[in-house]
């Protein structure tokens, strides 16, 4: 098969799953509808094997395979092809996105063994992919947005997906909400590149296109402000939404109301990273705009440390993996906003891993332990040891110890952070600070999970169990990958090929470090060195010393409580935003719908149209001379009207 | 001896009639099979023979029309028109005589008339459609408004049991005569003032100062109001719901499609095409008709329970829609006749469905009556829903497109205000479109009985259904078939 057939099939299989588990899943039962939903993803990722090799056959310099599908919209001066690209970048992201995918499928097997919502589940698991397919293939900004939205939806559905609990109906609302308002900036962002390219004469709004078009529009302005950044502005904030960054991140920890699964794969792996891979793939964009980049750079930074600090006080187990994914995107953002897209995109895959790992690790635990509150668990270790090593091994890479994958894809971006032309020694710093934390906050949740003596009864503890194989294999798995992972970008000081790096040097911008080999390596050790520092520190509180975080109501230290509380940001939120928008919508609900339009149509314009219906009505009443009275009347105002105005008045 | 006169008939002229011949001899073969036979079996099984291929015949001789660059053809002495437009119109009507046959059979049997003499009466009436489309002077149109109506008024009355029906079929002779007689006046008074009753010399003289006659405008105001009768618009439409009501379903449903779409054809030939330079002269007077029209018809189908009057009323808001066309320019007459081929179809299915409701010899009256239909027939409900929601106007059905393109051509030509009364006085409609659809759906005390469908019917119904939402969906083929068959107007 070409490598366009293959590229179809990629996004082909997941939808075809999608239609065939949803429509006809109460047909074929529950069962089925699971292994169903792992074919259409095996399949998917072999189609993408097969369409990546084709790609590595093609020369460096013209590395793409474009497949058009259908023209969908087409008017006039707005053309938008159904199309997929895939290149280099495109080529990182669909095995991740299928990879990982078809893993969290298999262990959703196991995972969801006992719930009745299967079929829907794995319905909306397989739409998810397609979507998310559609997001990274898209050859266009619209049809990354028709995937952009389509995720979004996926997302809210599986948050919600235990609806009848009302607070999980609600943390979907929260999820769809916040995510509008950084969708509604990806929209502008898009209108305003399109009627800037208009205006110079493309209309297109393919990537391709643009990139090569984007020397033209580099002097256009509005109100002073150079479009290119307001535009790179929009889409940034469209990003914040969707990759839960300052401001909008809100919604990312309340998300983990969802199945665990989802969490690994939507809120971990694949779609929070979709705001990294849109700065990647607008690079060109980006690059026109310094400003932007910078504060790309920052938010990124100051989102990493904040919810690293929220993530050192949270009691659940998700949560604590939720506030780490928020801050490992924002390492990932701090990548890209330096300019170095290769250690961002590196970074998105290897925390695919470790971070999908963990989430399945945790899920794993949830599955056997049947509570998420990490103060009533410990000693987990004994009877959970797959498990148990797996997550260790995640810990391990997400703590950016050696030689584990985080530690060099965190490294990387330290590093251009640091050196980078772009970079400057405050932003290094936040994320070495981060860097510390990160190993603290999760050696804490390890300890506190699988270390020491447990907290809980006799009872319940004698109930943990290993989970089954189809979640301890792709742990394995996973664990493997991540254990590995960096191997594909081992760093330049090592003298080694950067695999990664070579890969996707065609799509990105060349990206220069001034610094040598030396300031690479002392890097390296100082954060080794702060890693090990924050793993043993928690190590020693919450293994040798046993301490176990207060409970919700107690007596803490104001810095701690404050964490504990998350800032205080969502009751912020609740009052300048919620609270005055609710207030509106009681407003016009009340006084303006109810009292007014309702009146209006719901009252009058019936009554008239009904006032009329009974005149018209009342006229027929059967009786012909009547009707043909209105006949002659009808003729004769007709003569009438010509004879006096009809010559004399000749309209339009 | 003198020297004969030579016929006015020129090689090609009679493939142009060609549908008209067809359903001529289809006629015939109908009055032949009725005295050949006498067993009631052979009969009928002959007629719905001979319909179909008469059916066929026309659908094929009026494709076969070589229509060369797009100009209109005038045939046999200046008396026809071959185009474009005329095919068109000859394709709408053969589809309807082959529906009626296949899905009107039910009801004309329910109403205990004899299948060949309804067709064979009908057959006439169409013949006479046929012929309104290609007219080329008024006497042809004169003519053709005659000869579809006279069987038709017979018709009427032929389900002899009812008295209802009589007094349907009375009212409608009577005033259809009153009718006639205003056209034939509205002709006499435009000879007078031209002297001239072909359509090539009408337009000639029109543009060249002949519209500020007063006979002529008198005369066009007449020949519209004739017109507009036919058509069921306001105020010359005050027949349509005792008639549609009282009269047999299968006349009734040939009256809503053929009869109208027939007088559509005659009006848009003879107002887009003779008399467009006139038109701005008593765009005052349409303007009026098109709002009453939408108004009244609308309002009046509101709060009606009867089916077949409400789908009157509603036929005379489609009216209005229609010649809201007339009002734009050459994309407004191209929309009046795009919207008159989806209301035809939709109508044609909407009646179709609703002939097969029914018990024994009593037939589904009120939209109660139709309540749980779709607990108990859901595919012909669904059909039934396809057919109403396209006359309400909602995507993705050929009649969003319809109004779509009528108010489009409206507001581009300034009539901004008229098109937002058709926005409003279609939300009217939705409301009582969906009624039905409602009784159907949400409703399920009711058992509606249904007779059985033969399979062409189901075949039938699905075609107009599949060619509704085809309009709906893929508008673009025919929508650029209208507008260059409404070019060979001009």
């Amino acid at each position: 098969m070409t490598g366009e057939t293959l590229l179809a099939l990629v996004v082909g299989f997941p939808l075809l799953g999608a239609v065939f588990n949803g429509f006809f899943g109460r047909f074929h039962g529950r069962r089925l509808a699971g292994y169903l939903a792992c074919g259409a993803m095996a399949m998917a990722f072999l189609s993408a094997l097969g369409a990546v090799k084709d790609l590595a056959g093609l020369d460096p310099q013209v590395r793409t395979i474009h497949k058009h599908l259908y023209t969908w919209i087409d008017a006039s001066t707005f053309k938008v092809d159904m199309a997929l690209t895939l290149d280099p970048l495109s080529a990182v992201m669909i095995l991740v996105v299928t990879g990982v995918g078809f893993l969290i499928h298999v262990y959703s097997i196991g995972y969801m063994a006992h719930d009745d919502g299967r079929v829907r589940y794995f319905t909306y698991l397989n739409l998810f992919v397609f979507f998310m397919l559609m997001l990274v293939l898209g050859s266009s900004l619209p049809v990354m947005f028709l995937g952009w939205e389509g995720v979004g939806l996926c997302s809210y559905l599986l948050i919600g997906f235990w609806f009848d609990d009302i607070a999980k109906a609600v943390a979907g609302k929260k999820a769809f909400l916040v995510n509008r308002i950084g969708d509604m900036f990806f929209v502008l962002g898009m209108f305003l590149l399109f009627w800037t390219y208009h205006a110079v004469g493309s209309g297109s709004l393919a990537f391709a296109d643009m990139q090569a078009n984007a020397e033209l529009i580099q002097a256009a302005k509005i109100g002073g402000v150079a479009v290119t950044s307001l535009a790179a502005f929009c889409l940034f904030l469209g990003a914040t939404g969707k990759s839960a960054q300052i401001p909008l991140f809100v919604w990312l920890p309340d998300a983990m109301a969802g199945p665990t699964p989802v969490s690994a794969l939507i809120h971990a792996a694949t779609m929070v990273t979709a705001g990294v891979y849109m700065v990647a793939r607008m690079n060109f964009l980006f690059e026109m705009s310094p400003g932007v980049m910078s504060l790309v750079a920052w938010v990124g930074a100051l989102t990493a440390l904040f919810a690293a600090t929220i993530g050192m006080a949270a009691t659940d187990i998700k949560k604590v993996l939720a506030y780490s994914t928020i801050s490992q995107l924002g390492y990932m953002f701090v990548a890209v906003g330096v300019g170095s897209y290769v250690a961002g995109i590196f970074h998105l895959v290897t925390h695919a891993f470790f971070k999908g790992l963990l989430f399945l690790g945790a899920g794993s635990v949830i599955h056997g332990v049947t509570t998420q509150d990490i103060r009533q668990m410990g000693g987990v270790r004994h009877k959970m040891p797959w498990t148990f090593w797996t997550f260790l091994v995640g810990t391990w890479a997400i703590a950016g110890l050696p030689p584990f994958a985080g530690f060099f894809s965190k490294d990387e971006i330290l590093f251009h952070a640091y050196a980078g032309p772009h970079g400057s020694v405050p932003l290094w710093f936040i994320g070495y600070l981060t860097g510390a934390m990160t190993a603290f906050y999760m050696f804490r949740l390890f300890a506190l999970v699988f270390l020491g003596k447990t907290r809980m009864s006799k009872k319940e503890y004698g109930k943990v169990h290993e989970s089954p194989a189809t979640m301890t294999v792709p742990l394995a798995i996973l664990a493997g990958l991540s254990a590995i992972g960096g191997l594909m970008g081992l760093p330049h000081a090592f003298h080694m090929p950067h695999l990664l790096g070579d890969w996707l040097a065609p799509v990105f911008p060349e990206f220069h470090v001034a610094a040598g080999a030396g300031t690479e390596l002392g890097l390296m050790a100082a954060s080794v060195a702060a890693a090990i520092a924050g793993s043993l520190l928690a190590l020693y509180f919450y293994f040798k010393k046993g301490y176990v975080p207060v409970p919700d109501n107690g007596k803490a230290s104001l810095p701690a409580s404050v964490a504990r509380d998350k800032f205080y940001i969502d009751e912020v939120y609740d009052g300048l935003v919620v609270m005055p928008m609710k207030a509106i919508a009681r407003f016009l609900s009340a006084t303006v719908d109810a009292a007014g339009v309702d009146r209006v149509a719901s009252g009058w314009l019936p009554g008239l149209a009904g006032w009329i219906s009974k005149g018209v009505t009342a006229l027929q009443n059967g009786n012909t001379q009547r009707y043909a009275m209105a006949l002659f009347a009808g003729a004769v105002a007709l003569i009438v009207y010509v004879s006096l105005f009809g010559v004399r008045v000749p309209l339009a | 001896m003198g020297t004969p006169i030579p016929l006015p008939i020129m090689p090609g002229d009679l493939t142009a009639i060609g549908p008209l011949l067809a359903v001529v001899i289809a006629a015939a073969g109908f009055l032949a099979v009725d005295m050949a036979f006498t067993r009631e079996e052979l009969k009928n099984r002959w007629t719905f023979i001979i319909g179909i291929i008469g059916a066929a015949l026309a659908a094929v001789t009026a494709l076969m029309l070589d229509i060369g660059t797009g100009e209109s053809r005038l045939i046999l002495g200046e008396a026809l028109y071959a185009d474009l437009y005329t095919v068109f119109f000859d394709l709408l009507f053969a589809l309807l005589m082959g529906a009626s046959l296949v899905l009107s059979w039910t009801a004309v049997e329910r109403a205990r008339m004899k299948p060949v003499e309804f067709y064979s009466l009908a057959a006439f009436s169409f013949a006479g459609m046929f012929l309104t489309s290609r007219a080329a002077d008024l006497l042809s149109l004169f003519l053709a408004i005659e000869l579809l109506s006279m069987p038709l008024y017979v018709l009427a009355g032929f389900a002899t049991t009812s008295k209802t029906g009589r007094e349907a079929a009375l009212k409608y002779f009577v005033l259809g005569s009153v009718a006639s007689a205003i056209l034939l006046f509205g002709i006499a008074l435009m000879y007078g003032g031209t002297g001239s009753i072909d359509y090539v010399e009408l337009g000639a003289q029109v543009s060249s100062g002949g519209r500020d006659s007063p006979l002529v405008l008198a005369g066009l105001a007449l020949i519209l109001a004739g017109l507009a009768f036919k058509v069921g618009a306001v105020p010359f439409h005050m027949w349509t719901p005792d008639v549609y009501e009282g009269s047999p379903t299968a006349v009734t449903a040939l009256m809503a499609t053929g009869v109208k779409a027939a007088g559509l054809a005659a009006a848009i030939r003879f107002l887009a095409g003779p008399m467009a330079a006139a038109l701005s002269y008593v765009s005052v007077m349409l303007w009026w008709i098109v709002a009453l029209s939408m108004v009244v018809g609308n309002a009046g189908a509101m709060l009606q329970s009867n089916v077949k009057r409400l789908l009157a009323y509603s036929s005379i808001a489609h009216a209005g829609y229609i010649l809201m066309g007339l009002l734009g320019d050459s994309l407004g007459t191209a929309a009046a006749v795009y919207y008159t081929a989806v209301y035809v179809l939709s109508v044609a299915g909407a009646f179709g469905v609703v002939q097969y409701f029914g018990d024994g010899d009593r037939e589904l009256e009120t939209v109660d009556d139709f309540n749980g239909a779709a607990k108990r027939h859901p595919w012909i409900s669904l059909l039934f829903t396809i057919f109403l929601l396209s006359l309400a106007g909602i995507p993705p059905t050929g009649g969003f497109v319809a109004k779509f393109f009528v108010f489009g051509s409206a507001i581009q030509t300034g009539h901004i205000g008229l098109a937002l009364l058709g926005v409003l006085t279609s939300v009217i409609g939705i409301y009582y479109y969906l009624r039905l659809v409602i009784a159907m759906w949400m409703k399920d005390e009711g058992r509606p009985v249904l007779a059985e469908l033969s399979p062409t019917s189901w075949v039938v119904l699905g075609l107009l259904a599949a060619s509704v939402l085809a309009l709906g969906c893929m508008p673009g083929w025919l929508w650029l078939i209208v507008q260059s068959a409404v070019v060979s107007l001009v």
